[in-house]
Formats: structure tokens, sequence, C-alpha cells
């Protein structure tokens, strides 16, 4: 009962975010069968062109997807603490460990419903829709890891921001820039032009570090801080 | 009902409350008293397992409010200074929340306080004036019929007529039965008529803890003229502040009796002397000016 209702407490607070989320993941896909039920092409070419326009389109929301998951990982916390409701929270006969756990499932569940969409549209549906020429799941692997990483950078540091600071904005924006860090730190160990492999997986293992690192310490943070 | 004993806080090098002991039992209706700064806020904030004392042994309804924090805050209604609900949630959208944490919540009374305080469950909490909010932390803080009720200044910034309600309010459910409540407050006409027993802090310390009747009945002004300026060398015992004049001695003496007027009448250095009543207001006053002093 106490959880159901920081749930939907939850929930309604990250209401305005899973809305934008929804309409800025849909609205790739919108306009790709748009483009392609008004083109009036044959049918094997209008399918060729609705694959190619889903992997596209797959591809731009996974990237916009980083963005979504910066404005709910930076508004779970930041968003009471910038009215001072988490005050009214906090002297509530509730455990941090419920408080955490419902942020953690809305953000969880949100950002995994939306961004494990993208994927699979690429992935699956986008080769069914495949003709002659090879399917795509191989070509994106590469994509598909170093933008996961991306993903938890960006998610970790929207957490640790939002615990840290009191606007949801900033807590978005420390979201954004972490896998700037990641790329400033791939940039000072290697040389992008000579060893492209190395510089990669250096963003990527950076992009994980910083993930788990700002994940972890936030929530720590979290069980520790005074929040009156 | 609450035990501190000798608990301090500090922050960094800042001293808040300094080895503060008080026990309140059950039944009690404890004001507590002390300008701003005295250590109030953070003694009432240790009580509620917001703040961690650096040192010393908090319980209230015999848990540790830290470690036993969700079996405590169940029997405590709390009424901040500043009232930060949901302002985006409506009044009953705020009581269905709270309710879910009370197993003890009483519908029958959140219905009586809403009637009570003309409280509109489909109004939303933005729209309530300092007043109403004040009046709807009240109604969640009584609504699951605490065993205790733990109020930090929670009339200051209300305007007289809201103030007079929400403290009819309170004295309603006083007279509901055995309920222990604690608040801090700088009116002390509200003090005076809630607290029987009040505590006056200053400084992180208690300087005082009495039953507010015997308090004022008790503390007395003596004026005093010296004969040569020069007051007694055998002073009573329990000023809590005095002053010199010229000639003329004033002190506030606590636990003034029958004793201390002889001993005051004996000393040769005194011509003569009048005891002077004192209200809340006035011994408050001496307390924190002595304490400065």
């Amino acid at each position: 009962m106490m959880f159901e209702a920081l749930l939907w407490k939850d929930i309604r607070i990250q209401r305005v975010a899973m809305l934008a989320a929804i309409c800025v993941i849909a609205a790739p896909y919108a306009y790709a069968a748009y483009s392609c039920i008004g083109d009036g092409e044959t049918v094997s070419s209008s399918a060729d062109g609705l694959r190619a326009s889903l992997v596209l389109s797959g591809r731009i929301t996974l990237m916009v997807s980083l963005m979504v998951l910066a404005m709910l990982a930076g508004a779970a916390f930041a968003a009471e603490r910038s009215d001072r409701s988490h005050e009214f929270l906090a002297v509530l006969p509730s455990t941090r460990f419920m408080i955490l756990g419902s942020k953690a499932l809305v953000v969880a569940a949100v950002a995994s419903a939306l961004w494990l969409l993208n994927p699979y549209v690429i992935i699956k549906i986008a080769t069914i829709f495949s003709a002659g020429s090879a399917p795509s799941p191989l070509s994106i692997d590469a994509t598909f890891g170093t933008v996961s990483a991306m993903a938890l950078s960006v998610l970790g540091s929207g957490w640790f921001g939002s615990i840290l600071v009191a606007n949801p904005a900033s807590s978005l924006l420390i979201g954004l820039l972490s896998p700037f860090l990641s790329l400033l730190l791939a940039f000072g160990i290697c040389d992008p032009a000579r060893e492209e492999n190395a510089f990669r997986i250096t963003f990527v293992y950076g992009c994980l570090v910083i993930g788990m690192v700002t994940l972890l310490g936030g929530t720590a943070y979290f069980f520790r801080r005074e929040e009156v | 009902m609450i035990e501190l004993d000798t608990v301090s806080k500090q922050f960094g090098q800042k001293v808040a409350v300094k080895d503060l002991s008080l026990s309140i039992p059950p039944g009690t209706k404890f004001g507590f008293l002390g300008p701003n700064g005295a250590g109030k806020t953070t003694t009432i904030r240790m009580l509620m397992g917001l703040t961690r004392p650096s040192s010393g042994t908090v319980r209230v309804c015999g848990l540790n409010p830290r470690r036993e924090q969700r079996a405590c805050r169940i029997q405590i209604g709390y009424v901040p200074e500043e009232h930060l609900a949901y302002r985006w949630m409506k009044i009953g959208e705020l009581i269905r929340f709270c309710r879910a944490f009370y197993p003890t919540w009483s519908e029958s009374t959140c219905k009586r306080w809403l009637a009570h305080f003309s409280l509109s469950p489909d109004q939303k909490v933005k729209t309530l004036s300092k007043g109403m909010l004040a009046k709807l932390s009240l109604l969640l803080a009584l609504s699951h019929e605490p065993e205790l009720l733990v109020m930090d200044e929670p009339t200051s910034g209300l305007d007289p007529i809201v103030r007079e309600e929400f403290l009819e309010g309170i004295l309603d459910m006083l007279c509901d039965g055995e309920h222990t409540v604690l608040f801090s407050s700088h009116i002390l006409s509200d003090v005076r008529r809630l607290a029987d027993r009040v505590g006056i802090m200053f400084g992180g310390q208690l300087l005082t803890d009495q039953q507010t009747d015997e308090l004022v009945a008790s503390t007395k002004r003596i004026r005093a003229v010296l004969r040569n300026g020069s007051p007694p060398r055998r002073q009573p015992r329990g000023i809590i502040c005095q002053e010199f004049d010229s000639r003329e001695w004033s002190l506030t003496i606590s636990h003034f009796s029958t004793l201390t007027a002889k001993e005051l009448q004996d000393a040769p250095e005194i011509r003569n002397f009048d005891v002077v009543d004192l209200d809340l207001e006035d011994i408050f006053k001496d307390y924190v000016r002595g304490a400065r002093e």
C-alpha cells in the first residue's frame, strides 16, 4: 500500500517527462510511416523504403532516448527537491529504501520500455521488411553497444545529479554532459585517427565506468544524506 | 514518551544543541521556548529522526527515532514550521497518499477535521493560503491518531483569526484524550494557553524546564533599593538575571519563596524591596537576557 502510493506519486511526478518521451520517440517512426505511405511506390520498393526509414528512425530515436533517460533520471529526486516536497516525504513513516525503490522502478521501467523499443524495431521489424539487401542487426551491433554505454552514463549521471542538486534542468545537463567526459578521456588516451577501435573501446568503457560509479555513488549518497 | 539523555548536535564548529537532557512523560503538553537559533528546531528534528545527534541518546515512544524510524513516525503527528506538502496534488489526493503510510489512519477523524477546517478534498494544495496549509498540515498530523504530536512553530506567520482556529483545533484534540504534545513557539500567549510544562532554550542549552503554572508563580522580579550601591555579599539563590542602576538593584529569581523574601529582608545592604509578579513573556525574556550576560 505504501509502495503503491510512492509509485503513484513518482509516476505523477514523471508524467510530463513520460509524455514528452513518448512523443519524441514516436515522432521519427510516425514520420517514416507517413513518408512511405505518401510515396505511392511499388510494394517491394515501398517495403525497402519502409525498412530503411525504420532503421533510420530507430537510430535517431536511440540517440533521442538518451535525452529521455537524462530527463527521467534528472527529475527523479530533483523535481521534489526543487519545490521542497521532499521535506514533506522525509517525515512520513517510509524508508529510504522504499523511496529509492519506487523512483528506481519508475525510471527503469519507463526508460527500458522506451529504449528497448528502438533496437527491437531496428533488429526485428526492419528485418521483416528487408527484401534483398542484408539485414541490419550485424551492422548495428557496434552502434548499439556504444549507445548502450552512453545510455548508462547518462542515466547514472542524471540520477547522481538529481540526488545532488535541487534543479531538474541541472541534473539533466549533468546527465547529458557525461558522455562528453568519457569522450575527452578517450581523446586523452588514444588517437582516433590511428587507433579507431581502441578509441571506441576506451569511450565505451569510460561511459560504463562513469555510469556505474555515478549510479552507485548517487544511491549511496542518498542513503547518507539528511534530507531536511 | 520522550527521553533525551545528554544529547548534543554540532554542525561543523557550531554547537546547535549541547548536553540536552529532557524527560517528557505521556500526557504532557510541553512548550519549547527560545529565541531564533536556540536549538529548538534541531532538537525537534532529532526527535523526528531527521537529524542524527552528534552524541547522547534520543528515545521517542520507547524507540530510537533514527534506527526505528518507521515504527517511531507512525506514532508521531508532525506539524512543521513550513507546510511543504505536494502542491500539485488535490487535498483528497494528498490525504489518500498519506493514508497509505499509516496503519492507524482513521477515516472518521480525517473527515471530522476536514469539516472542522472547511477544507474541500477537490481543492488543489497550491491554491491554499498559508493558514489553510497550516490547517491541512494539522489535519494530516492528527488523522492517524498519533500518541505524540510534535509541532515546530506551527502558528508562525498566521493571522490572528487563523491562529485562533488552529489553536482551537489543537485544544479540541487535547480534549479528546491523553495525547502528548511537544511544540515550539515564539508566541508566548499560545504557549501559556496550551502548555502545562515549558522549557526555555538558549544557545543549545535548556535553561529551565518547569510546570508552566509553577514557573509563573515562583519566578519573581525583585526591585531593591541598596543602601550604598553595592549588592548583598550573600546573594539569594536562583538569580536568573540582574541589573544595577545606581542604587537600584533589579533581579529576577526562580523558585521565589518566603525564605528568599526573609533573606532579602535581613540583608543589611538592602534598604527596601518590592516583589513583582511576572508573566511568561517577562520570564522568557529574563532567562534569555540572563543567559546572554
